[in-house]
C-alpha cells in the first residue's frame, strides 16, 4: 500500500508539472508515453479502490499531503480530488495543451495523424495521435448527426452513463446517501441548463429495460419528486415527445407529470379583461390551451389515466362550486376542453 | 507568391467565411465537395510556407492565413479528414524560437486554438458532467459516435434506403474515410445493390474509400473490399499488382507455398470480377506471374470450391471448355486434345479478335489469357501436338504459344512473330518426326512432363529439344 500511495504521490506531481512547469521542454515521445501510463494507472487505482471506504480515505489523506505540497511550490496549483483520478489522462492532456512551455515535437506527437489506429473499449490508448482523435471524433458526429434526423445523442451517452455511475453507487453495498449527493453534486454543477434535463431523461429511459438498473431509474425518479423546482422546469423544457415516453414508461413518472400539470393548472387565475386563465404564481409561463394539450399527450400516452384523472378533475370543480360558466373554476374548463382537443388531433 | 496567388488566398478566405462553422447540412455538403481542392490548396500552401524564413515573413507576405487556417479549424468536414492538413499549416506558422512579439502571440493563438479544438464540449454542462460520470472525453466522443452510426440504421443500407440519403451518405463520408468508427457505414454503402441509377455511389466517395484502404489507414471486411472492386477497378487493379508483386518478391524462398496461400485467404474472391489488369501489367514479371498462377488457382479453387459458378469467373469464355479444364487436374482431363485444338483454333482467337471496344477488350484479353495460364498442361498439349501435327496445321498452335507469351500483343508484331516461328517450325518438323518415330520413344505416352511449366523456358522449341535430350539421357 505503502509503494501504492507513494505512486499515487508522484503522478499526482507530475500532473501539476505537466500543466504549470517549464520542465516539460524536455519531455520528448518516451516521457509522453510514460505519463500517460502513469495517468492511466491513476484510473485504475480509482476504479479499484473507490467502492472501499477505507482505502479511498487512506488515498484522500495522501492527496491532501500531496495538495498541499504543490501549492507551496504552484501559486496558481488547484487541488485534486479523489474523483478526479477517474479522469487522469484527460487532466494530463489539457494540463499539457494549457502549458505555455509544451515544445512544438509534443504536440506533433498529440496531433499526429498518420496514426488513426483503432482502440478498443478498456485498451491503453496510446498518447500518439490522441488529440487528433478526440477532434476526428468530434467532427464525424457533427457531420453524420444530420443524416439521422435525430438530435440529443450526446444526452443519450451521457444519461446511459449517468444511470451506470447510480447503479454502481447503489449497487456495491453503497448507501443512498451517497447517490443522493452524487445526484445533487452533478445537479449544482449543471443547474438551469437545458442539456441536463434532456440527460436526465435519457437515464430514464435508457434503464428501462435493464433489470439489473430498476434500482437506479426508482432511485432517480424519487430524487426528482424530491425536487418539485427541478422536476417543473424539467417538464416545462423537454419536449412533449420526450415527456410521452417517460410517461408511458414509469408510471411513477406519469403521476409526478400529471401532479405538475394539476399545479400549473391550479396556479391559473381567470383575466378577465384578457378572457384567459394564465399563470400567476410560479415562474414558470403554461398557456391554458398548453396544459391542456399537454393533459391529451399524457392521455394518448396512457389511455388508463384518463379517466381517473376526469374524476379528480371534476371532483376539483365540484369543489370550486360546481359551476358550468367559463372563467369560474379552471378544472371545469379544463373538463370542457379536453375533449375538444382530443377530438381535434 | 508563386505556389499561391493572392486571387486564389481570396477566394479561399472568401469561402471559408461563408463556410463558417458548417453547422448546416447544405455548408457540410458544399465544403465535402470542395474537399478535394482544398486539400490541393493546402497541400501548396505548406510548401509554400515552408519556403519561408520565419513566421514573421509569412504573415507579412501572407496576412489572411492565420484568418483561412482559424476558420478551418472549426469546420468538421475540414478537421474530420484523417489526411488533414490543416495541422501541418500550423505547425509551419508555429516558432520554436520565437523572435518578436508576433512570433510568440501565433505561438499563443495555435496551442488555445488546439486545447479548444480538443477540450471544449458543444454543450455548456458536458465538462462537469463527464467529470462526474467517470466518463473519459475521449471514450465519450467515441460512444457518441457509435450511437450516431447506429441511429443512420447502416445495416439496413443494404436492403433498402432512399436514392437521396445514399448520396447525401456518401457525400458526407468522404472525409470520414480514415475515421475507423465509421468503415461499417462505408462497408454497407458499398455493399448495398444497385437498384436505383441515381443512388450509385459517387466517385469522389469511391476515390476517397481506395485511397484510404490503399495507405492502410482503412480497414474493411472482406465482403467490403471485393464491393469497392466491383464499384472501383482501378482499386482492383491496384490490389492485384500488389498481389502478384508481393507473390514475385517470395517467389525464390520456401514459404513461396504459405504465402500463395494466405494472399489468397486475403484476396479470395477477387477472381469473381471483371479484370483491368493487363495494361498494366508489367512485362518482367509476365514470367514470374505465369509460374505463379496455377499454384495460386489451385489454392483458389481449394477455398472456394465452386462456390459460385464459373461463368461468374470468366464470363467471356464458353462453359463447356472452363468446366471440364478448370476442375480437373491435368491428368484427368481426358479431352485436352481436343480442347487445345478447340481453343487454339476458334476460341482465344475469336475472343481476342471480336472485342468490342479497347476498354471492354482488354478485360476478354486477359481473361483468355488467364484461362490459359492457369491451365498450363494446355501449352504442353500445344507443344506436343506442334511436334506432330503436319507442318501446314500448326499456325493455331503457334499462335497459341504467341498468346501466351505476349498477351497483349502490345509491340510484339504477332503476326510478324507468327512468320518468323513457321519458318523454323517447318524446317524442323521433319526432325521431330524422326525422333519421334524412335522406337525408345513410342513406348512413352507422353515425352512433356507435365509438372514442369513451360514458362519456365524462354521458348517452346528448346524446351522440346532439352526435354527430349534429358528423356535420352
Amino acid at each position: 500500500m505503502e509503494a501504492t500511495l507513494k505512486n499515487l504521490s508522484s503522478t499526482i506531481e507530475l500532473l501539476a508539472v505537466a500543466a504549470r512547469s517549464g520542465d516539460v521542454r524536455l519531455w520528448d515521445r518516451q516521457s509522453l508515453s510514460r505519463a500517460f501510463h502513469w495517468a492511466c494507472y491513476c484510473e485504475h487505482l480509482f476504479s479499484k479502490y473507490h467502492q472501499n471506504p477505507q482505502i479511498r480515505g487512506i488515498m484522500e489523506i495522501q492527496l491532501q499531503h500531496t495538495n498541499s505540497r504543490l501549492r507551496a511550490v504552484f501559486a496558481d496549483y488547484a487541488d485534486l480530488s479523489f474523483l478526479d483520478l477517474s479522469h487522469c489522462q484527460h487532466l494530463l492532456l489539457t494540463g499539457l495543451l494549457n502549458n505555455p512551455n509544451l515544445p512544438l515535437s509534443i504536440m506533433k506527437i498529440l496531433f499526429d495523424t498518420t496514426k488513426p489506429a483503432h482502440v478498443k473499449p478498456g485498451e491503453y490508448q496510446d498518447s500518439t495521435g490522441l488529440c487528433s482523435r478526440i477532434i476526428q471524433c468530434k467532427s464525424a458526429h457533427k457531420i453524420l448527426s444530420p443524416l439521422t434526423c435525430h438530435s440529443g445523442v450526446s444526452a443519450e451517452v451521457q444519461g446511459t452513463f449517468l444511470n451506470k455511475s447510480l447503479h454502481t453507487l447503489l449497487s456495491q453495498g453503497g448507501e443512498p446517501c451517497r447517490a443522493q449527493c452524487f445526484l445533487d453534486t452533478v445537479l449544482q454543477g449543471c443547474k438551469g441548463a437545458e442539456h441536463f434535463y434532456l440527460v436526465l431523461a435519457a437515464a430514464l429511459l435508457t434503464g428501462e429495460n435493464a433489470h439489473a438498473q430498476t434500482a437506479s431509474v426508482d432511485f432517480l425518479q424519487d430524487w426528482l419528486q424530491q425536487n418539485h423546482s427541478l422536476l417543473q422546469h424539467m417538464c416545462f423544457t423537454l419536449p412533449t415527445s420526450i415527456l410521452k415516453n417517460l410517461a408511458r414508461e414509469h408510471i411513477k413518472f406519469r403521476d409526478m407529470y400529471c401532479a405538475v400539470l394539476k399545479k400549473w393548472a391550479a396556479d391559473m387565475e381567470y383575466c378577465v379583461d384578457d378572457g384567459e386563465w394564465t399563470q400567476s404564481a410560479t415562474s414558470t409561463t403554461v398557456s391554458f390551451q398548453e396544459v391542456t394539450e399537454r393533459f391529451v399527450v399524457l392521455f394518448e400516452a396512457c389511455p388508463t389515466l384518463r379517466t381517473t384523472v376526469e374524476k379528480e378533475l371534476n371532483d376539483l370543480r365540484i369543489s370550486d362550486g360546481d359551476f358550468d360558466v367559463r372563467g369560474l373554476s379552471v378544472w371545469g374548463d379544463l373538463l370542457t376542453e379536453i375533449p375538444y382537443a382530443c377530438g381535434s388531433r | 507568391m508563386a505556389l499561391v496567388q493572392q486571387t486564389e488566398m481570396q477566394l479561399w478566405l472568401d469561402k471559408v467565411e461563408a463556410w463558417g462553422q458548417a453547422r448546416s447540412v447544405n455548408v457540410q455538403k458544399d465544403t465535402c465537395l470542395h474537399l478535394c481542392s482544398l486539400r490541393d490548396f493546402l497541400q501548396r500552401l505548406l510548401m509554400h510556407v515552408d519556403g519561408m524564413s520565419s513566421t514573421t515573413e509569412t504573415m507579412k507576405a501572407i496576412p489572411s492565413l492565420g484568418q483561412i487556417l482559424g476558420r478551418l479549424c472549426w469546420n468538421p468536414v475540414v478537421t474530420a479528414d484523417g489526411e488533414s492538413l490543416i495541422f501541418q499549416c500550423l505547425w509551419e506558422l508555429y516558432s520554436e524560437h520565437p523572435a518578436n512579439a508576433l512570433e510568440r502571440k501565433a505561438n499563443q493563438w495555435i496551442q488555445k486554438l488546439l486545447c479548444q479544438l480538443t477540450t471544449e464540449e458543444d454543450e455548456s454542462p458536458s465538462d462537469f458532467l463527464l467529470k462526474h460520470l467517470d466518463l473519459s472525453p475521449t471514450r465519450y466522443h467515441n460512444q457518441v459516435l457509435r450511437k450516431v452510426l447506429l441511429l443512420t440504421d447502416y445495416p439496413a443500407f443494404v436492403c433498402r434506403c432512399s436514392c437521396d440519403r445514399i448520396v447525401s451518405t456518401c457525400v458526407a463520408c468522404v472525409p470520414l474515410v480514415t475515421c475507423p468508427e465509421v468503415a461499417p457505414l462505408l462497408g454497407a454503402l458499398l455493399q448495398r445493390p444497385l437498384t436505383c441509377a441515381q443512388a450509385t455511389l459517387t466517385n469522389d466517395f469511391l476515390d476517397a474509400v481506395s485511397s484510404a484502404y490503399r495507405s492502410g489507414s482503412l480497414s474493411l471486411e472482406n465482403q467490403a473490399v471485393v464491393a469497392l472492386w466491383c464499384h472501383s477497378l482501378p482499386s482492383l487493379e491496384e490490389a492485384m499488382l500488389g498481389l502478384l508483386e508481393s507473390t514475385v518478391a517470395a517467389y525464390s524462398t520456401d514459404v513461396v507455398l504459405p504465402a500463395a496461400v494466405t494472399l489468397y485467404k486475403k484476396k479470395l474472391t477477387y477472381y469473381t470480377l471483371r479484370y483491368n489488369m493487363p495494361r498494366n501489367l508489367n512485362i518482367i514479371y509476365a514470367s514470374l506471374v505465369i509460374g505463379r498462377v496455377p499454384l495460386i488457382h489451385s489454392h483458389f479453387f481449394f477455398f472456394v470450391p465452386l462456390q459460385n459458378p464459373l461463368k461468374a469467373f470468366f464470363p467471356h469464355s464458353p462453359p463447356n471448355l472452363l468446366l471440364p479444364l478448370l476442375t480437373q487436374p491435368p491428368g484427368q482431363c481426358v479431352c485436352v486434345c481436343v480442347c487445345v485444338c478447340l481453343i487454339s483454333q476458334h476460341t482465344i482467337p475469336c475472343i481476342v479478335q471480336t472485342r468490342r471496344s479497347f476498354l471492354d477488350g482488354v478485360g476478354v484479353v486477359f481473361e483468355a489469357w488467364f484461362v490459359l495460364v492457369q491451365c498450363s498442361h494446355w501449352v504442353h498439349e500445344a507443344l506436343r501436338l506442334l511436334a506432330t501435327t503436319e507442318a501446314r496445321d500448326c499456325h493455331p498452335l503457334l499462335w497459341l504459344l504467341t498468346f501466351y507469351h505476349h498477351p497483349t500483343n502490345r509491340g510484339h508484331h504477332r503476326n510478324q512473330q507468327l512468320v518468323m516461328l513457321s519458318s523454323p517450325n517447318t524446317s524442323l518438323h521433319p526432325l521431330f518426326t524422326s525422333f519421334l518415330s524412335h522406337p525408345s520413344l513410342t513406348s512413352c505416352p507422353s515425352f512433356l512432363p507435365s509438372s514442369i511449366s513451360p514458362s519456365f523456358l524462354p521458348c517452346p522449341l528448346s524446351y522440346h529439344s532439352s526435354t527430349l535430350c534429358g528423356n535420352r539421357a
